[in-house]
């Protein structure tokens, strides 16, 4: 663009005074000083462009009065008046205060739980670059992170994209204590892991590389709640040698509180070497991405050494699959970032409706204030100066409402705490108001000035002197300039509570679609109990298994219980692939297996359907006997009977036996039950006897007293049986199913709920304020139309029917918001339509008694107006 | 006599006026004057400021053309009106009668 065209085209863009007073002397000296020292173009555009923005700076915040310490002074003596104003209406101020202090306590309330879920969750050095590695087949999407040590070492030595990565090898070991055996969860860490973390020991001193050399003594670090809970927090354990599974090892140091990495009870040092013997071994890897390296550049470069491995290892490897990489935080928290993100959408909304009402309140006090704004104004104030003081006193309301925020965010954390749902979160994260959330609140609570504060403050400024001078309290131009912007804010803030009442309808209708499926048993009065015993053969188990079952039984309350090795509803077994000899296919066909006793079927509820369930003979022989639920019938036999049918369990042909060993003819065919939790569709699915295979076996008990009372007794009576067990805490299901199915939705419509209630709450008073404002100004008229014969039903209907027109307008684009903004939620919970109608009415005739409850008093009032008083006021 | 009236005039003001005094000058020459003693002003800020004194009947202000090298330019250029050269004065008067009252005069509680 030309030199001219540009100069023109920027001086058009200016405002008359501003272009005649300051641009064109100023555009002419840039002239002179071009060519006095010969500048080329491209400097000309450059100041030309400069001098355009600083006309605008200095149009807008003028110069002068020039000496620099003056405006600074000015600002000080307008706080200090909004103090003054503050102590003259204590009321007003103490209102607005609150009602900003709502919005801003509920945003800083999500921000500490964002910020402490999803940005900084972990006390580890920089977790935002630490990536888990893993295999996904890309037949069934299935993903693999446990990674044979081969594997390991070539995506850790071979690649180039982390900066550092570690490895994690999890098993149980037994540690045998004064008061029994403890199971306690030991993890094998590469030497290099504390280093990586970059957590120091609360006592004595982390692992090192010379801790893992071939020959080094074997020593461990205990996690801060095994030292607690084993060990009595005794300070003397550091140089002392505990056995776990009869393995000697010196405890080293003490891990704090908040260091769970693997959630172990105990660490100890491996070097994930390649001549290790043990070849079941498996590694978790947790590698830190470069700086600059990005995810695809990572997936690409491992995915050539995946591909590498597999031409080596060809039977190792599905025909296809990816090497993926999910960052740490992603994969504990899933999809709990959505949900937390529609929640601080959700505040956000709401503090909107607070600036919205304040900002009402400060219209309502500008008008009220135009007469000595205008009597300023023509003593010689400028706007600015007007705007600053207004200012002021906003960043007063702001800072005040900021600190009120910060108590109900602190209290509102509190309450919040016990709804957090334990497994949507990392188990290290601590949920706080720390530094960062205080200057987020900071942040908003400036915004929140500006938004509220400036805004009328702009819209009383502009306004001829004399009409303020002339207005003197009773200014119908003033109120009917102003009576338009307040009735704007108030369809806003109706529209935005609509959108937050629908989204909590949207939640509601997702939660009670959750606790309301037909789960296909009973989960009231059901405790599960794991255990094992301690260097017992298969046959030993088995007598022990049957004799703390019959003991079981007995217990008063408990009316069935029954062996399981691996299911826990609504979770079914391990996940397997099927064959049906003679029963060609090219998929794969997955679905899970559960090994069991005769009695289990009828302790969880499951109804037979066809065939047979299992025999007390068939478990205790072991017969290759199979019973399958509906969904694998109907699945993979369709209209044909599978009684009869074999099928082959891929999981089962790794072990001993093969694929003889793998293969079950189909006894019986019984109900579905969920077994994927409640919100996956139900798997195919194959129950074997749990003699079969033998894991790490679990009683299920029915009751019929609460469970919790029965929970209590199962422990210590079948620790009566053998003195050697090792038992998990039992578990009520009733209780695992709210804590891992039901906490996450729990939450979410329950802050939705609050978020919702208080922003209908504010939109009530909201309405109320602006109608009793609007009948104050229009006393008058209303006098004028009562003197000319209306009655008092006609005043009741005009007031009433002015007030409604808002609430239908805000109810109406706010509708159309809610459609856009709920399809957006849909995607983030479970099982809900795109549009729902009946959230969406449900909160429109919530809105339209709320705010037909907020108009009737003002328009009662109204019809009490006596016209002899109202003119002879006036 | 001296005079007690406090000078209608920033010091700005003053400067510029003062800059005036000898005679006739371009913005341009006056920026660069007053920014010796200090005070730099950005183009458009010092431009309203002598705006505010054209309003005020201190100074006149008017367009020329003049010669930089081989181009021509056109530049504003202001001069003191009567008033404003009164303004001065009276502005150096009284900081002048505070000097000599304030530095020639014995001061006591008395």
């Amino acid at each position: 663009m030309p030199d001219n065209t540009l100069e023109a085209l920027l001086r058009r863009l200016l405002p008359d005074a501003v272009r005649r007073e300051l641009f064109d002397p100023a555009r002419f000296d840039l002239h002179t000083d071009r060519f006095a020292a010969g500048k080329g173009a491209l400097w000309h555009r450059w100041q030309l462009i400069r001098l355009y923005a600083e006309c605008w700076r200095v149009s807008f915040i003028p110069e002068f009065p020039s000496r620099p310490t003056e405006r600074t002074g000015m600002f000080v003596n307008d706080l200090r008046f909004a103090l003054r104003s503050c102590r003259r209406e204590p009321g007003f101020n103490l209102l607005a205060m609150l009602t900003l202090a709502l919005g801003i306590g509920a945003m800083t309330m999500m921000y500490s739980v964002i910020y402490n879920v999803l940005l900084n969750p972990f006390p580890y050095t920089d977790p935002r670059r630490m990536v888990d590695v893993v295999f996904r087949n890309s037949a069934d999407g299935g993903i693999r992170g446990a990674l044979t040590v081969t594997e390991f070492r070539a995506l850790v030595d071979e690649s180039r994209v982390f900066e550092d990565a570690v490895g994690a090898s999890d098993s149980r070991m037994l540690y045998r204590s004064e008061n029994g055996v403890e199971q306690f969860n030991v993890v094998a860490l590469t030497p290099n892991t504390f280093r990586f973390l970059g957590v120091p020991a609360l006592l004595g001193r982390a692992f090192a590389e010379e801790d893992a050399i071939p020959g080094a003594p074997r020593v461990a670090v205990l996690s801060h709640r095994a030292w607690i809970t084993y060990f009595g927090g005794d300070p003397g354990i550091l140089g002392r040698t505990i056995a776990l599974s009869s393995t000697p090892m010196t405890v080293i140091g003490v891990m704090p509180p908040r260091f769970t990495w693997n959630v172990a009870d105990v660490w100890m040092p491996d070097p994930a070497d390649r001549r290790d013997p043990d070849q079941m071994k498996r590694f978790w890897l947790q590698g830190r991405l470069k700086n600059g390296t990005s995810q695809a550049q990572a997936e690409a470069e491992l995915n050539v050494i995946g591909r590498r491995l597999a031409q080596l290892y060809p039977d190792r490897y599905p025909k296809r699959f990816t090497i993926s990489i999910i960052t740490v935080i992603d994969w504990v928290v899933g999809r709990f970032r959505g949900v937390l993100y529609t929640l601080f959408g959700a505040v956000g909304l709401l503090l909107l409706i607070a600036c919205c009402n304040v900002a009402n309140m400060l219209l309502a006090r500008a008008t009220i204030r135009a007469r000595a704004h205008a009597i300023r104004t023509a003593l010689g104030a400028t706007r600015f100066r007007i705007l600053q003081q207004s200012f002021a006193e906003s960043l007063l309301l702001a800072i005040g409402g900021g600190a009120f925020g910060v108590a109900f965010a602190y209290a509102g954390l509190a309450a919040l705490k016990p709804f957090i749902p334990p497994y949507g979160i990392a188990k290290e994260t601590v949920i706080e108001i720390n530094p960062s959330v205080l200057l987020f609140s900071l942040a908003v609570a400036t915004l929140t000035a500006l938004i509220f504060g400036v805004l009328p403050a702009v819209r009383a400024t502009r306004r001829d002197i004399a009409v303020g001078l002339s207005a003197s309290g009773k200014g119908a131009e003033v109120s009917a300039r102003h009576g338009g912007f307040r009735k704007a804010l108030v369809v806003c803030e109706v529209t935005l509570s609509l959108v937050l009442l629908s989204g909590a309808g949207v939640l509601m209708q997702s939660f009670l679609s959750l606790i309301g499926q037909n789960l296909g048993f009973d989960p009231h009065n059901l405790v599960a109990t794991r255990m094992n015993l301690l260097n017992a053969t298969p046959a030993e188990q088995q007598q022990f298994l049957r004799a703390a079952l019959d003991r079981v039984r007995s217990l008063p309350g408990v009316t069935a219980a029954g062996i399981t090795t691996n299911g826990l509803p609504p979770y079914g077994g391990d996940g397997t692939n099927f064959d049906i000899p003679g029963k060609a296919h090219t998929e794969i066909w997955r679905g899970e297996v559960e090994s069991c006793d005769e009695t289990y079927f009828q302790t969880v509820g499951f109804r037979l359907l066809a065939g047979s369930l299992f025999s007390p003979a068939d478990i205790a022989s072991g017969r290759q006997v199979a019973v399958v639920n509906e969904t694998l019938r109907n699945r993979f036999f369709g209209s044909e009977d599978p009684l009869g049918r074999q099928i082959r369990l891929e999981r089962l042909a790794a072990g001993p036996g093969g694929n003889a060993a793998a293969t079950f003819q189909i006894i019986g065919v019984v109900q579905d039950i969920r077994n994927r939790g409640l919100e996956e569709p139900i798997a195919p699915e194959a129950f074997i006897p749990y003699t079969r295979s033998l894991g790490f076996p679990r009683i299920l008990i029915r009751t019929a007293i609460d469970s919790h009372l029965v929970a209590k007794t199962v422990r210590r009576e079948i620790r009566a049986v053998n003195s050697n067990v090792v038992q998990r805490d039992p578990l009520v299901v009733e209780d695992t199913l709210a804590q891992e199915s039901y906490a996450r939705p729990r939450f979410s419509v329950l802050l939705m709920a609050v978020f919702g209630a208080l922003g209908l709450l504010l939109v009530a008073t909201g309405v109320y304020g602006v109608m009793t404002y609007v009948v104050s100004r229009q006393i008058r008229e209303i006098g004028i139309r009562m003197a000319l014969g209306a009655e008092r039903g006609q005043v009741f209907g005009w007031v009433f029917g002015g007030a409604f027109r808002l609430i239908g307008l805000g109810t109406l684009v706010g509708g159309v918001a809610s459609i856009a903004t709920n399809r957006i939620i849909a995607t983030q919970v479970w099982a809900v339509r795109m549009f729902d109608p009946i959230a969406l009415g449900a909160a429109v005739a919530l809105i339209a008694i709320l705010g037909g409850v907020a108009c009737f008093h003002p328009a009662f009032r109204a019809t009490r107006v006596d016209p002899v008083v109202s003119l002879r006021e006036e | 006599m001296q005079d007690r009236e406090l000078p209608g005039l920033t010091h700005l003001q003053f400067l510029v006026l003062g800059v005036l005094l000898s005679g006739e000058q371009s913005g341009r020459t006056i920026r660069h004057a007053i920014e010796e003693y200090g005070i730099g002003r950005s183009a458009p800020a010092f431009y309203q400021m002598m705006a505010r004194l054209e309003r005020d009947g201190m100074v006149e202000g008017w367009y020329e053309q003049v010669k930089v090298g081989d181009q021509s330019v056109t530049e504003r250029r202001y001069r003191t009106t009567a008033a404003g050269s009164r303004k001065w004065e009276r502005a150096y008067a009284f900081y002048e009668g505070v000097r000599v009252g304030v530095t020639e005069r014995r001061w006591s509680d008395a």
